[in-house]
């Protein structure tokens, strides 16, 4: 009934289908999730801030702007490629609301091993990513900051995504860090910074 | 000669494709209206001196605005009778846009008027929720949106109807004096509309210098942003 050159192309044509057809509607598929054990609270605690917690910062001009905290813990999948394992990875994450028009300033921790717990800081267009278990104990020092003395502080630099245009734009450039206390300063490239304002 | 005969069939295709190509342009061309925003209404931008700008407010704390848009396109506009094109219409648009260091936003943009004198050039402003429209034409703002409320004139060969529909107001200033310095050439936009869905942050003034862009803009708590 057909040729060889017909049934080669008719045999051609149904692999081309059948594959349209697998792509179009694959198979249904239950992905495998790849748990993490959650943050543990020795870690948890990097991060002093409570849940409506009110934080005061000065502004260098001497404006006093108060921060409400928002602070909440979850667990989130991602996923590679369709039908791969999922990969759980668990956050902590605070939110610094300011009663002012400026940036609202994020503290996160995110753990997606054992290994990997992340520690971030972002305000504006800056921020710092650190690996908790390994970084966060380096560059320690005492700051003195509104006539109070803080002790093992971390200086950490912000860094800010580079616009060729604008080279030395306006940006946060550090951060100065205590698990007891959180932020306690964070300062501007054009010498402006906000203190922890304790009153 | 049957070579000859399919070499110049060829020929003749192609060369009926380019002409039709050809004229189809032409006739594009023909049809073609230009809309145009004029050299004066130009002069409204901010030239690349303005395009990296800082703010302060009365507290101390700055904000640096940089432009993240300038651009300038046409957009087209196609009419249709029976099926047939018969006018295409390519309107002229300048836009600028510039984000803040706080993530504030602003944009500012100028469109040509139509020559059937139903409406002018217009200059359009936006900044965080407010933006407005002001035609030259007709002398007057004809939109108004602040917090998700929007306030449009209808405009018709008769004029606008329900002339009373906007209460904010706009006026022009020769030179206006901020903080020592004359500033040539102003606008001065104050917003009057729905104050009842006014927050401590609505922008509620705006001033505006032909050139240099954006100078001052106020909130309904009574912080201004100046430039610096």
């Amino acid at each position: 009934m057909f040729g060889k050159n017909e049934k080669s192309a008719l045999y051609l044509l149904l692999s081309i289908s059948a594959l349209f057809i697998l792509y179009a509607c694959p198979l249904p598929c239950e992905p495998q999730r790849i748990s993490v054990l959650p943050i543990p609270d020795s870690v948890s605690m990097l991060i002093p801030y409570k849940n409506g917690d009110t934080v005061n910062f000065q502004h260098s001009g001497g404006l006093v702007v108060p921060f409400v905290c928002q602070r909440d813990s979850s667990a989130e999948y991602a996923y590679s490629d369709w039908c791969s394992p999922g990969q759980e990875y668990r956050l902590d994450e605070t939110l610094l609301i300011p009663d002012y028009p400026i940036s609202s300033v994020f503290v996160q921790l995110t753990k997606y091993d054992e290994q990997n717990l992340l520690f971030s800081i972002s305000v504006a267009n800056s921020s710092t990513v650190l690996n908790a278990l390994h970084e966060l104990s380096f560059n320690l020092d005492s700051l003195k900051v509104n006539q109070k003395w803080f002790y093992c502080v971390m200086a950490l630099n912000l860094s800010s995504s580079e616009n060729p245009n604008y080279p030395n734009k306006l940006r946060f450039d550090s951060v100065y860090y205590t698990q007891q206390n959180g932020i306690v300063r964070l300062t501007m490239s054009n010498g402006e910074y906000y203190d922890l304002f304790e009153k | 000669m049957v070579n000859i005969m399919t070499c110049l069939k060829n020929r003749i295709g192609i060369a009926l494709c380019m002409l039709c190509f050809i004229s189809c342009n032409l006739f594009e061309d023909g049809i073609t209206k230009w809309y145009k925003v004029s050299e004066e209404t130009k002069l409204w931008l901010a030239d690349s001196s303005g395009f990296c700008f800082r703010m302060a407010d009365q507290n101390g704390i700055t904000r640096e605005y940089l432009n993240e848009q300038n651009t300038h396109d046409f957009s087209e506009g196609e009419s249709f009778f029976g099926g047939v094109k018969y006018r295409i219409s390519q309107r002229e648009n300048y836009y600028q846009s510039f984000s803040s260091t706080f993530n504030d936003v602003f944009s500012f943009s100028l469109s040509p008027g139509y020559d059937d004198g139903y409406w002018g050039e217009r200059i359009s402003l936006s900044i965080n929720s407010l933006s407005f429209t002001y035609d030259f034409l007709l002398d007057r703002l004809v939109t108004v949106e602040t917090n998700f409320n929007y306030l449009s004139h209808k405009i018709t060969s008769s004029g606008v109807e329900n002339d009373s529909l906007i209460h904010s107001t706009i006026d022009f200033y020769d030179e206006i004096e901020f903080n020592g310095t004359t500033y040539p050439h102003v606008f001065h936009f104050i917003l009057s509309d729905f104050q009842q869905n006014w927050t401590e942050y609505t922008v509620t003034e705006v001033y505006y210098v032909r050139k240099l862009g954006l100078l001052e803009y106020r909130f309904k708590n009574g912080l201004s942003f100046t430039r610096q």
